[in-house]
């Protein structure tokens, strides 16, 4: 057995134990903020997607992504090597009529041209012969008809590479999955496209996600900040009680980031359509690199308008309604505090109102001054002519005074415990 | 040689820990205060010392410390406000940071410099095994590590908070070896921050092991209380926990304390307005009684809260185990409540989004945020007239509280003393455990396998990213490579798995980073791995190694004093077989076919460093005897207590051209 046989019979196995199958349908289920979130933007974006009314799911698992579906009365055919799955598919199916087959994500059991839409959600992401499965697929969907499914995104670390300024061969070879375990599909959307356009698709959205969803997302950009870790998914753990907090978020994904490029999430999701038009996908790739380019340089709402399709004054009034829910409005500013580390120029004025603005500048400010605070206190560490004064008995004295120096720091140079400068100042 | 000393600055709560220390586990204490009559005679007949630091005078400078404060501060003015003349890096504040240092230094600076002399003078006549820490971020607890660290001795941070807050700022800047917390709760803000999970020990916090004999008294002390603050029979009494801007970031409210308080109070204007009869209680610290009592008063009469307002100034356990209700802003004092048996309710300020939220969804705590009076009051008034939402908040709230504090059961100290004893080379007679006198001996047939510093520190040489290690004894050494590696595939194997390693699935050429931290001298024959490994190698596979020297100057002195005891750890660990010196080293490696590509060593720093001019020697001078002629290198030798060796397999090719 070659490498890429022994690991995609590696990654096939993997699911086909039943402790593991129960263990994974619990994990789907449980109700931690960023998986509820993840759950419901997820299939959300089939059901946007979705045509026709014949549907194959393939790697359906425990159905999360089509059962949906099927319960609005989708026609829906699950796919999976896994029995244990089928078994644990059928069960949470309940009444709502599905049906399932044993079979492989390259060769599947089915007739040609027999679906409207073919899907796979965290599936297709787990093999290295990815072509191979794309061509089987293209198999079964009808003209006219529709893929989708959800991919790394190779562009999203050459993105971060590139931000930190280094080479993207960086990005490549940083985040690359260093054994089977950890293996996942990481495509660039241009490689995607140029191959699907061989056999006969066209590109007809790129759907990038899960900036915001702690554990599981894994956003370059965030990680290590004030998005990211145990301490974010606490907040998270409140969307799941606080519909206003849940329905953020939900805005953040499919308002903001689904408009964007595949540079801006880990992940995305890709949907083609059965109909052959290179000229329209070369069209495509050449206005997203565009897009990505215009990104780079900041978000503004102008930009989410004409290249992301966004209705710009509904989107101020949805998100000013959010925002007047104060856990809302400091969600939100910690999401900018983290930004302050990444630097992406966001026009906020672009889409908060004047005093949501000045709640946001405020919170910036203030992180602004913690960072020049240690910032100046490192500098003081730094004076040689210091350090050999300043120490005794081999214990550098700058560093033993800087927890009592903060405080007078951020008074004294930067008056930040004026009524005035406080981040609930009011006005 | 006297018993090795443990310097503890724990906070008096703590004190236990340090007293546990000395008493099951054999260590001396140094520490600031002194034991009580009952607890000294006591050591006294088991013949442990109790050292007082600085006749417990840490808390003062001495003259000498600060006339050096002065003079120092004096100099680094000038050079300051020379360098600096006007901005830092491009920043306008820079001249004022510069002042705000000098007058910290004015203030601080002396009380520094007195406490590394007090410990240098500690470290002059004694073993010091640890130092064990509340803190290490302010003054005197980064001073005690920074010390601690630059003598290589470990630093054991016992938390003195839940650990609710993600560090920032300065109080990002903490040092330790070791970290325990109150439950898996207070890990997370440290994870958070990058400080590796196998140097994190969950021990419940020794500061409450007085809760479960406090619960025991619940009525008495109801009854107490509500003479004390003389509460109608019908007002169930509220308690109020005030917060204090620490102000250590611009990421907090300036007046969080008067923000929350009337939060509070707004509340309890609406329970009034709606007839519902509550006592509040404010729970404050003594200092702050004066500012407190003003500040109640001010902002009572602002929202209209006209009823009686006690006050609490003592022990914050004893006020929540007699109270009904707590209220709080992200504070240890909601577990507190938790622990008590007494419903708890957290208010949001803004924040509390920046630095937690200091509870999530499944935490049970109720939460409201800080502008909400009528839904605090709705909060309030459920848990006082609803019996069954009281209950089940009662229930979920102690079924979550092992995850804030491990076990409510007084033993806190215990494993805490017993967690930090167990990662430090104990001394020899450990004191008889429940009467049966123990043996090192007893612990012969232990497994080899545990976690040493070692292990450690030859993680931290691993030069260059590796893909699949195999690490051979203790767990945590695989679990500290795959912590930093995560991309890395690691196999642990047991001291006997590592006996056939044919039969251990690994690949043969595949393996390119081999970890074996202390674990040579725990095998029969050392000599025959070495060689049935090299098969498993790839061809740019690494070895790293620590192994305990034997030549040092414990060993000579001891061995020419006829004694050669075995200890629970270190270069006479009981379940050590082979012993090695740096030349010995040498040859286990050459005569199995490697080579050594580096050799570092950790130095024991009780010898201080000698400067030997080249060919020059120098004698050393023990009580009972000499060494002479004493070359630089023979003393580099004897004062490395372990070696760590770096090697690759010997390419065979080029050694025979
Ligand atoms: C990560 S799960 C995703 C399940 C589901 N779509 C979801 O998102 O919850 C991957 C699924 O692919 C299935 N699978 C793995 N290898 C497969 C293969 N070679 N052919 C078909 N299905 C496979 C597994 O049994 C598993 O149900």
């Amino acid at each position: 057995m070659n490498d890429q046989a022994a690991h995609i019979a590696w990654k096939t196995n993997a699911w086909k134990d039943a402790g593991m199958v129960s263990g994974y349908a619990q994990r789907m289920a449980e109700r931690s903020g960023w998986n509820v979130l993840k759950n419901h933007v997820e299939t959300r974006i089939f059901e946007r997607f979705a045509c026709g009314s014949d549907v194959l799911d393939i790697g359906i698992g425990t159905g999360r992504a089509s059962l949906p579906l099927a319960r609005r009365g989708y026609n829906v055919t699950g796919i999976d090597s896994s029995q244990a799955m089928l078994d644990k598919c059928r069960e949470l199916a309940g009444p709502v009529p599905i049906t399932l087959l044993p079979g492989d994500v390259a060769r599947l059991p089915l007739p040609n041209d027999s679906f409207d839409t073919v899907m796979a959600l965290n599936t297709f992401a787990h093999f290295p012969h990815w072509r191979e499965i794309l061509k089987e697929w293209v198999r079964v969907v009808r003209p006219g008809g529709r893929v989708i499914f959800d991919v790394y995104s190779l562009d999203h670390d050459i993105a971060y590479a590139r931000a930190v300024g280094k080479p993207a061969e960086y990005g490549v070879s940083h985040f690359a999955p260093k054994d089977v375990g950890s293996f996942f599909l990481r495509l660039p959307i241009d490689e995607l496209v140029s191959f699907a356009d061989e056999l006969g698709f066209t590109i007809s959205a790129v759907v990038p996600y899960g900036v915001f969803f702690g554990r599981a997302g894994f956003n370059h950009f965030l990680t290590g900040g004030a998005v990211s870790g145990f301490s974010w998914d606490r907040l998270l753990s409140w969307v799941s009680v606080d519909p206003k907090l849940f329905e953020l978020f939900v805005f953040l994904e499919e308002e903001i980031v689904a408009r964007t490029t595949s540079e801006t999430a880990s992940r995305y999701m890709a949907v083609f359509d059965r109909r052959a038009d290179s000229q329209a996908n070369s069209r495509w790739l050449e206005r997203n690199a565009e897009y990505a380019g215009e990104l780079r340089g900041g978000l503004t709402a102008d930009l989410l308008a004409a290249r992301g399709g966004a209705d710009a004054p509904k989107m101020r009034e949805r998100l000013s309604n959010l925002l007047a829910h104060e856990p809302c409005m400091y969600a939100l500013a910690r999401i900018a505090l983290a930004n302050l580390a990444w630097r992406w120029p966001i026009r906020y004025h672009d889409f908060l109102e004047e005093s949501q603005c000045r709640v946001l500048e405020r919170v910036l400010q203030a992180g602004r001054h913690d960072a020049q605070m240690l910032e100046l206190l490192s500098e003081l560490g730094k004076v040689d002519a210091l350090g050999a004064r300043w120490t005794h008995e081999g214990v550098p004295l700058v560093t033993l005074l800087s927890y009592d120096a903060a405080s007078e720091i951020l008074d004294r140079a930067f008056d930040a415990f004026s009524p005035a400068s406080g981040i609930s100042a009011r006005g | 040689m006297a018993r090795p000393v443990i310097i503890s600055l724990l906070w008096q709560p703590f004190a236990r820990v340090g007293v546990e220390l000395a008493a099951r586990h054999g260590f001396d204490i140094a520490c600031e205060y002194t034991l009580s009559e009952s607890l000294r005679s006591e050591f006294e007949r088991l013949g442990r010392r109790w050292l007082v630091l600085g006749q417990g005078e840490l808390a003062s400078d001495s003259e000498s410390a600060r006339l050096d404060g002065a003079v120092r501060v004096e100099e680094a003015a000038h050079v300051l406000r020379d360098h600096f003349t006007g901005a830092i890096d491009g920043k306008p504040q820079g001249a004022r940071a510069v002042e705000a240092i000098l007058d910290t230094a004015n203030r601080r600076l002396p009380l520094a410099l007195h406490l590394v002399n007090v410990l240098e003078r500690v470290r002059e006549k004694e073993r010091v095994a640890a130092v064990v820490l509340n803190e290490s971020e302010a003054l005197t607890g980064k001073t005690a590590a920074l010390w601690a660290k630059r003598h290589g001795i470990p630093v054991f941070l016992v938390s003195h908070a839940v650990g609710l807050g993600t560090p920032y700022t300065v109080t990002a800047d903490f040092h330790a070896d070791f970290m325990t917390f109150a439950g898996e709760r207070g890990m997370e803000p440290y994870l958070d921050v990058g400080f590796p999970r196998e140097r994190m020990i969950v021990t419940g916090s020794p500061a409450w092991d007085g809760f479960p004999a406090l619960l025991t008294r619940r009525n008495d002390l109801r009854a107490r209380l509500r003479a004390e603050v003389n509460a109608q029979a019908n007002a169930p009494i509220v308690v109020f926990a005030t917060t204090w801007n620490a102000k250590l970031t611009a990421l907090r409210d300036a007046d969080v304390y008067e923000a929350s308080l009337r939060a509070f109070l707004s509340a309890c204007a609406v329970l009034q307005r709606r007839g519902v009869s509550v006592h509040p209680l404010i729970k404050d610290r003594p200092p702050n009684a004066d500012f407190a009592r003003e500040a109640v008063e001010r902002i009572a009469a602002e929202v209209g809260c006209t009823m009686t307002i006690s006050f609490g100034f003592g022990d914050l356990a004893s006020v929540v185990i007699g109270a009904d209700v707590l209220v709080a802003h992200d504070s240890g004092a909601i577990v507190e409540a938790m622990m008590a048996g007494v419903p708890a309710v957290n208010l949001w300020m803004p924040a509390s989004w920046f630095s937690g939220p200091a509870f999530g969804a499944e935490d049970a705590i109720p939460c409201v945020q800080h502008g909400n009076a009528e839904g605090l009051a709705d909060v309030l008034q459920q848990l006082l007239t609803n019996a069954q939402i009281r209950q089940d908040v009662l229930r979920n709230q102690a079924a979550r509280l092992p995850y804030f504090q491990i076990a409510n059961d007084g033993n806190s100290a215990v494993r805490c003393a017993q967690a930090i004893a167990q990662r430090l080379m104990p001394p020899v007679d450990t004191a008889p455990a429940n009467g049966s006198t123990r043996h090192v001996w007893d612990d012969v047939t232990r497994p080899a396998e545990r976690l040493t510093p070692a292990s450690l520190d030859l993680v931290a040489i691993i030069a260059k990213p590796p893909q699949r290690v195999l690490t051979i004894g203790a767990a945590s050494t695989g679990a500290a490579v795959q912590e930093r590696y995560s991309g890395a595939t690691v196999i642990t194997l047991t001291l006997s798995e590592a006996l056939d390693l044919s039969t251990c699935g690994i690949e043969r050429g595949s393996v390119d980073l081999v970890m074996l931290a202390d674990v040579l001298q725990k095998m029969y024959d050392p000599w025959s791995f070495l060689e049935r490994l090299k098969p498993f190698l790839c061809d740019e596979a690494v070895l790293l190694a620590s192994v305990p020297n034997l030549r040092t100057i414990d060993t000579i002195t001891n061995v020419l004093a006829g004694r050669w005891e075995y200890a629970l750890d270190g270069l006479l660990d009981i379940t050590n077989l082979r012993f090695f010196t740096r030349k010995s080293i040498g040859e286990l490696f050459e005569q199995t076919g490697y080579r050594i590509t580096r050799l570092q060593r950790a130095l024991d720093e009780r010898l201080p460093a000698q400067a030997l001019a080249e060919g020059a020697t120098c004698n050393i001078d023990t009580a009972k005897f000499s060494l002479k002629n004493v070359t630089a290198g023979n003393y580099e030798e004897i004062r490395t207590l372990c070696y760590y060796v770096e090697a690759v397999v010997e390419d065979v090719t080029a050694s025979t051209d």
